[in-house]
């Protein structure tokens, strides 16, 4: 996450900092695809961004379209801003979101009133554009069966 | 065993609080200065350069010890320095090995509030703050199992309600299940009354051979077992919520000791938050998995005269701050019979747990009083 960027007392919210290693995931989002690294080697899909498979330790990879569909695999509901570019948006939703092919990723669920949002709710990925080179995967309900899984 | 002043207190660093502490565990055991030859330490989360804290402490202390080392790994750090402590003295490469930790977090300005995430921020998604990763995990419990936010408040009416009798404890006033409630939100599920204090204070051990520890002024306490257990990845491993490390650092604590769950007679669970005690009665094998929010709701069953009394001095919700090494503090003071209106009858073993960092680390002791 670079520096924010503050204009005459606004505070926008973080623009993600892209790096060689990341630019392909922040890059996926202005065209509207969640892309992951699928390893070259053994297939695992990983996330957070790495430079190897934790699984084989493999250097090879592709950047790969995942279908953006998962369920919510927790929720918070931040009820007040710890950082002065969220205090617009409380209360917001912060959430595990389990992919229909295994990663999870921490995003938001936007789109629905944080009170409305369940643990196992489908979602499907959007894209909120912070800068010309990013744009942040979020998740929306869809409708679909779900229900809290372990 | 020794512990500083704890709370709010200008003008303290992280070494001056640790020098105190360590003061307070030689006047304590009846051992000198020149009996320490190990050093292991955690720094505080305002110490400059925490990999070198044990080298900065060692020259404010005039220690040059056979053994030394810093480890940062949040609040399972305590448990993992005694076992290395007891490792280095069961080696031979030690005799009398000295753990100490100090923090000035409370008048420092350390806030806990920083983004977590590795190669990319959760703080994109504007995830702040320590209490979100705990809160993840409590709101999971809550729709699988039907855990209350009330039963939550248990924990933290019990964790109260002992410190209440413990002098040393920074928030003494007790506290009612309608107080947590009405308590501001912190990160929905958690209240204010859900999360730990944030405090400035240092405690240190001795840790040395049984045959040694006879000399103690006050006498020593055994280690029946130890484990560690680490989930070093966290998305990666889509049960971290569940922090499955716990069940296998006590499960591991437990093979070496030789025990079982029903063979704890009371517990120090690490509570950086409300919801880390229920995991850990179920990690610990108290109750089945889910079953814990019934299990404290009420109180009676964690209290002091209760099937398993937990955090008997208050804990990191009411006592102090210390990332879980007042519990070790604790749990000594209770097996060697010297914790007073909170002491629980007739108690010979004590579980102490402690974890750290994004949720990842664990280590337990299970002490044992002294035969």
């Amino acid at each position: 996450m670079s520096a924010d960027i503050s204009t005459e007392g606004t505070v926008f919210q973080p623009v993600p900092a892209a790096t060689e290693l990341t630019e392909p995931f922040w890059a996926g989002g202005l065209s509207g695809e969640l892309r992951l690294q699928r390893c070259g080697a053994c297939g695992h899909i990983r996330y957070p961004v790495s430079t190897i498979c934790p699984e084989c330790w493999s250097a090879d990879y592709a950047w790969t379209a995942m279908s953006g569909r998962g369920t919510v695999q927790s929720y918070i509901v931040f009820a007040r801003a710890y950082h002065e570019a969220w205090a617009g948006q409380v209360p917001y939703t912060v959430a595990l979101i389990e992919l229909d092919e295994g990663p999870v990723l921490i995003s938001n669920v936007v789109g629905v009133e944080p009170a409305a949002v369940r643990v196992g709710q489908p979602v499907a990925a959007v894209f909120e554009r912070r800068s010309t080179a990013a744009a942040l995967p979020q998740f929306t309900p869809v409708a679909g069966k779900g229900g809290p899984e372990r | 065993m020794g512990a500083s002043r704890q709370g709010k207190l200008p003008g303290e660093t992280d070494l001056s609080l640790a020098t105190e502490a360590l003061r307070a565990a030689l006047d304590d055991s009846g051992f000198a200065k020149s009996d320490i030859d190990g050093l292991l330490t955690m720094p505080g989360t305002t110490t400059a350069d925490p990999a070198k804290h044990y080298l900065r402490l060692g020259e404010h202390l005039g220690i040059n010890p056979k053994l030394a080392a810093s480890v940062s790994a949040g609040g399972a750090t305590a448990g993992m320095l005694v076992q290395q402590a007891a490792l280095a003295v069961n080696a031979g490469m030690a005799e009398v090995v000295a753990v100490v930790f100090g923090d000035a977090a409370r008048t420092g300005g350390s806030r806990f509030s920083a983004p977590s995430g590795a190669a990319i921020s959760s703080g994109n998604w504007g995830m702040y703050g320590n209490a979100a990763n705990s809160a993840l995990g409590a709101r999971r419990h809550m729709a699988l199992y039907g855990t209350t936010s009330e039963q939550l408040g248990w924990v933290a009416v019990n964790g109260r309600r002992n410190a209440s009798l413990n002098p040393n404890a920074v928030m003494r006033e007790p506290i009612t299940i309608a107080d947590h409630q009405s308590s501001r939100m912190i990160v929905d599920p958690l209240h204010l009354l859900d999360c730990c204090l944030i405090s400035d204070g240092g405690v240190a051990y001795l840790v040395t051979s049984r045959e040694r520890a006879r000399d103690a002024k006050k006498g020593a306490v055994d280690i029946l077992g130890m484990g560690q257990g680490h989930t070093l990845q966290t998305l990666e491993r889509k049960d971290w919520w569940y922090l499955p490390h716990q069940q296998d650092c006590i499960s591991r604590a437990y093979r070496m000791a030789g025990l079982s769950p029903a063979d704890i007679d009371v517990a120090q669970l690490y509570d950086n938050f409300t919801i880390s005690v229920l995991f850990w009665l179920e990690h610990g094998g108290f109750v089945k998995p889910g079953e814990s929010g019934p299990f404290v709701e009420g109180g009676k069953r964690i209290a002091l005269d209760g099937e398993l009394p937990v955090n008997t001095a208050g804990g990191n919700l009411s006592e102090s701050y210390m990332q879980g090494w007042l519990h070790v503090v604790e749990g000594v003071r209770q097996m060697r019979g010297e914790g007073g209106p909170r002491q629980v009858d007739g108690a010979r073993t004590c579980l102490v747990t402690g974890r750290g960092m994004t949720l990842q680390t664990a280590a337990c002791l299970i002490l044992g009083a002294s035969s």
